[in-house]
C-alpha cells in the first residue's frame, strides 16, 4: 500500500482541508491525476498523484482538517490488488486447456482470500481515548498528529485543551447574554422582571433592558483564520516599532504620468514604484532582508522577495513577487499586475504566496494618511504606504507652494532591525522615490 | 564499599558464601586447575581443594547431572558453563530434572542448584559461542533466572541465588566482567529476587533492560537528555521473578516504554514484558511498546556483521523516538 500524505504547499502551512475527494475508493488513478482538493492557509488547491494504482481507501473524510503529513489515503500499487471475482484467471486457463500435467502446478499465486474493505477506526492512543471519556471531548475534533500516523495522544488531547481554553474567551462573552437573559423570564411570574437581577440600577430607573449583544455566529474561512493566526503570533512575538517618513512625490508622480502616457496598456504604478525603491534600498541594506529565525540566529536572505499586501472580500493575500532586487521596473510592474490580478481571482497558488522577505502594504488609493501594518512572518519589516495628498510647503524663498506628500511607515521586527538601520532604510527610500529617475535603470 | 570489577564481585561472592556454608561447592570445565576461562574462579581451588572446586571432563549434561543430583541429596552446587551457548546439551537436566522434581516430588525434593556463566557476544566468537538464551529459561516453570548488571548486584544476587532452595540460572556477560563499581563488602549483603531496581528517573520514556543492555540504555538516556527526552531506565535484575510493579508504576507516570534486550528479538523476553504491559497498563499507553533486541540471525562472526547484529544505544535512542513521534 502506497500512503497519500497531507502536502506541505507552502511555507507557512501546518494543516490543511480535504475539500473533496475528486477520485474515490477502487478508482484507478494514474501519475499525477488530481486525488482530491485540499484547501490551504490561502488557496484551494489539487493534490496530484505521485504513484499509480488504484485508491483503495480514504482516510479523512471531506471537511475534515489534518496537519501536514497526515496520511489521507491509501493506493494500491498497480498488479496488487487482490481481484473482485474470487479465482484468477490462470485457474480458468489451467482447468479450460487441461494442458498442465501436474494440478500442483496451477495453485494459484494470488490471494484467495475475499478482498476485505477495512474502515480505519479513529486512531487514538489508549490515554487519550480514556482522557477524553473523563472529560466528555468528541474525539473526532482533536486533530491526531501521533506515531506518524495521525494517532491522536495525550498531547494532542493536552493541545486540543489549549485551544479550547484559549478560544473560550470569546466564547463566554457571547454567551454571557445569554445567561442574563435566561434567568428573567423564569423569574418574571413571581417578582416585577425590573427588581430581579440587579436590584441597585434596575428599580430605580425602570430603565430600558441592558443593551443586548445578540448577534449570529458564523464559522470562518480558513483564510480568516489563517490571518487570525499569522497576525496573533507576529503582534505577539514580534517586537515591532515603527518609523514614518514622508516622501514628496511630484518628480514621481510626474514620471509615471510620462511613462504610462507613452505605454497606457502597460501602466505602472506607484506601489509598483515603491516595490522598485525597496529592493533597491534592501540591496543597498542586505540587513533588513533577514528573519530572526526560532534557533535565535539570523538568516539574511540572498534574494530579495517582496510580498503584495492585496485585499479581497474574502480577506488579504500577499502575492510574493521574487527576486525583485534583479528586475527592473518594467519586469515587475507586469509581474505585480498578474499575480493582482491572481490574487483577487482566489486562484494563487501556495508557492506564489511563499518565500517573502520582505512586504509592502499600500492603503493610499483608499485616502488612508499613514498606517502601520503588521509584520508577515518570517520576515523582518513591513512598508506601509499612505496616500500622496497635496499639502502647502514653505519654500527657502519665503513663498509657499503645494507638493504631493505621502507617508510611509516602517514595521521593524526590533530583534533583527534597530531604529538606526530603519531610518537609513527609509531615508534611502525617500530619496529613491524623490529621484526616480535611478529606479528606471 | 571497595571498587571492584564484575567478576571480582562474583568471586567475592563464591568467597563467602562458600565460607559460610561448607555444602556450597564448584564444579565446571577449566574452573580449578586453569581458574576459569574468564578468571572468574582464580584462586578459588587452591583456597577450598579440588573436592569443592571440582574440574570435570567437557560434558555440560554430566556437569549439569551432577549438580542437579547433588542439590537433590542436600549440597548447594554451583556449576559453570564455559558459557551460556554450550548448556544446550544440559537442556534436559535442567529442564526436565532440575526444574522439575520439586513439583514432582510433592515438594518432598529441594533442588538448590545454582547454573551459572557468561551470556552474550564475547566479540568474534560467532554462532555458536554467543547466544543470550535467557527467555528459553525464563520460559520454563521452576527455574529462577537472573541476570545482574553491575558488580554489586552480581554480588548480591548470586548470594542470594546460593541460598535459594530452587533451581537458579544465572546469567553474567562476558561485556560486564571487567566493568568496575561499588560493591558492599558486607558479608549478608544479599538482593532479593523480584525487585527491579530504576537506575534513572524521568518522566518521558519508561526503558526497560537487563544485563549489558542496562549500561547501553543509560548511554542512550544520556544522548536523549540532551534533546530533552528524560528516560526512565528500569533493571529488572531478575526476569523471574519479574517484578511488573516496578514496570508498571513507571509506565503509567511515563505513558510509554521501550523494552530491551540483546537475545534474538522474535519471541524474546521483551515480548513478554511488553504484552504485559499491554495487559496491566493499557489505559495508560500513549504510543505502541516499542521493543529493542538483536537481529535474527545466528551471530556472524565478521566484526562488522556482529556489531550490526547486535542492539546499540543508536537502536534505543530511535525506539524511544518512535514511542515520541
Amino acid at each position: 500500500m502506497i500512503e497519500i500524505r497531507m502536502p506541505k504547499m507552502g511555507d507557512g502551512m501546518e494543516e490543511g482541508t480535504i475539500l473533496r475527494w475528486i477520485k474515490h475508493e477502487g478508482d484507478e488513478i494514474a501519475v499525477n491525476d488530481e486525488i482530491a482538493e485540499i484547501e490551504t492557509d490561502k488557496a484551494n488547491v489539487p493534490i496530484p498523484a505521485e504513484d499509480a494504482g488504484i485508491l483503495a481507501q480514504v482516510l479523512v473524510e471531506e471537511g475534515r482538517t489534518v496537519p501536514v503529513g497526515t496520511v489521507i489515503a491509501y493506493i494500491h500499487p498497480p498488479g496488487t490488488v487482490p481481484p473482485d471475482t474470487g479465482m484468477p484467471d490462470r485457474v480458468a486457463t489451467g482447468e479450460a486447456g487441461s494442458t498442465t500435467p501436474d494440478a500442483y502446478d496451477v495453485i494459484p499465486e494470488v490471494d484467495i482470500h475475499p478482498p476485505v474493505v477495512v474502515h480505519e477506526p479513529l486512531k487514538v492512543s489508549p490515554i487519550a481515548r480514556r482522557m477524553a471519556e473523563e472529560m466528555g471531548l468528541d474525539l473526532s475534533k482533536i486533530a491526531g498528529t501521533g506515531g506518524g500516523v495521525g494517532r491522536i495522544t495525550k498531547r494532542d488531547v493536552m493541545t486540543y485543551l489549549t485551544q479550547q481554553q484559549e478560544g473560550r474567551a470569546p466564547a463566554a462573552v457571547s454567551a454571557a447574554p445569554a445567561r442574563t437573559a435566561e434567568p428573567r423570564p423564569q423569574v418574571a411570574p413571581a417578582p416585577p422582571p425590573a427588581s430581579a437581577p440587579t436590584p441597585a440600577a434596575a428599580p430605580a430607573l425602570a430603565a430600558p433592558a441592558a443593551p443586548t449583544q445578540e448577534g449570529q455566529e458564523t464559522e470562518i474561512s480558513r483564510m480568516r483564520r489563517a490571518i487570525a493566526r499569522r497576525t496573533v503570533q507576529s503582534k505577539q512575538t514580534i517586537p515591532h516599532f515603527y518609523l514614518v517618513m514622508p516622501v514628496e512625490m511630484d518628480r514621481a508622480l510626474k514620471l509615471l504620468a510620462d511613462l504610462n502616457a507613452d505605454t497606457p496598456d502597460q501602466k505602472i504604478t506607484v506601489n509598483d514604484l515603491i516595490v522598485k525603491a525597496c529592493a533597491v534600498a534592501l540591496t543597498k541594506y542586505p540587513d533588513v532582508n533577514v528573519s530572526y529565525t526560532p534557533e535565535e540566529k539570523i538568516r539574511r536572505y540572498s534574494a530579495i522577495n517582496i510580498g503584495i499586501a492585496v485585499g479581497t472580500d474574502e480577506g488579504l493575500t500577499v502575492p510574493v513577487l521574487p527576486d525583485c532586487g534583479s528586475k527592473s521596473l518594467r519586469q515587475i510592474s507586469a509581474e505585480a499586475k498578474a499575480l493582482i490580478g491572481k490574487a483577487r481571482a482566489g486562484a494563487l497558488t501556495p508557492q506564489e504566496m511563499s518565500g517573502g522577505t520582505f512586504s509592502v502594504s499600500n492603503l493610499g488609493m483608499f485616502g488612508i494618511e499613514e498606517f502601520a501594518a503588521i509584520i508577515n512572518p518570517p520576515e523582518s519589516a513591513i512598508l506601509a504606504v499612505g496616500a500622496a495628498l497635496p499639502e502647502v510647503m514653505s519654500r527657502e524663498d519665503g513663498g509657499f507652494e503645494t507638493r504631493q506628500r505621502m507617508r510611509i511607515t516602517l514595521s521593524c521586527d526590533h530583534r533583527t532591525v534597530d531604529g538606526l538601520l530603519g531610518a537609513k532604510f527609509l531615508q534611502e527610500v525617500r530619496r529613491l522615490l524623490e529621484n526616480p529617475f535611478s529606479l528606471l535603470a | 564499599m571497595a571498587v571492584m570489577r564484575y567478576q571480582e564481585a562474583l568471586r567475592l561472592a563464591m568467597t563467602e558464601e562458600m565460607e559460610r556454608d561448607a555444602n556450597v561447592f564448584l564444579c565446571g570445565e577449566e574452573i580449578g586447575q586453569y581458574q576459569g576461562t574468564y578468571r572468574v574462579t582464580e584462586g578459588l581451588q587452591q583456597k577450598f581443594g579440588p573436592m569443592r572446586v571440582l574440574d570435570t571432563p567437557i560434558s555440560e549434561v554430566g556437569i549439569a547431572g551432577l549438580a542437579t543430583g547433588a542439590a537433590m541429596v542436600g549440597l548447594r552446587p554451583v556449576a559453570e558453563f564455559m558459557t551460556w551457548s554450550f548448556a544446550l546439551s544440559a537442556m534436559d537436566q535442567i529442564v526436565n530434572h532440575a526444574a522439575k522434581i520439586t513439583y514432582m516430588s510433592g515438594g518432598r525434593i529441594r533442588c538448590p542448584v545454582v547454573f551459572r556463566g557468561p551470556v552474550g557476544r564475547g566479540g568474534q566468537l560467532s554462532a555458536q559461542h554467543s547466544m543470550s538464551l535467557e527467555s528459553w529459561y525464563a520460559h520454563t516453570p521452576g527455574l529462577k533466572v537472573v541476570a545482574p548488571a553491575t558488580p554489586a548486584d552480581v554480588k548480591g544476587l548470586f548470594k542470594t541465588a546460593v541460598r535459594d532452595d530452587n533451581p537458579v540460572i544465572f546469567m553474567e556477560h562476558t561485556a560486564l566482567y571487567p566493568q568496575r563499581g561499588e560493591v558492599p563488602e558486607d558479608p549478608e549483603f544479599t538482593i532479593p529476587f523480584g525487585v527491579a531496581a530504576v537506575r534513572r528517573e524521568g518522566a518521558d520514556v519508561t526503558v526497560v533492560a537487563y544485563s549489558h543492555m542496562v549500561g547501553v540504555c543509560l548511554k542512550a538516556a544520556d544522548l536523549l537528555a540532551q534533546e530533552g527526552i528524560e528516560c526512565e531506565v528500569i533493571d529488572l535484575r531478575t526476569l523471574v521473578p519479574l517484578d511488573m510493579e516496578t514496570v508498571l508504576t513507571s509506565v503509567r507516570k511515563t505513558n510509554r516504554a521501550v523494552v530491551t534486550q540483546e537475545e534474538w528479538k522474535n519471541v524474546g523476553f521483551a515480548a513478554e514484558v511488553a504484552a504485559r504491559i499491554y495487559e496491566q497498563a493499557f489505559d495508560y499507553l500513549d504510543a505502541p511498546v516499542e521493543r529493542v533486541g538483536g537481529a535474527d540471525v545466528p551471530m556472524p562472526y565478521a566484526r562488522n556483521l556482529e556489531r550490526a547484529a547486535i542492539p546499540h544505544e543508536s537502536d534505543v535512542i530511535e525506539a524511544v523516538r518512535r514511542t515520541m513521534s
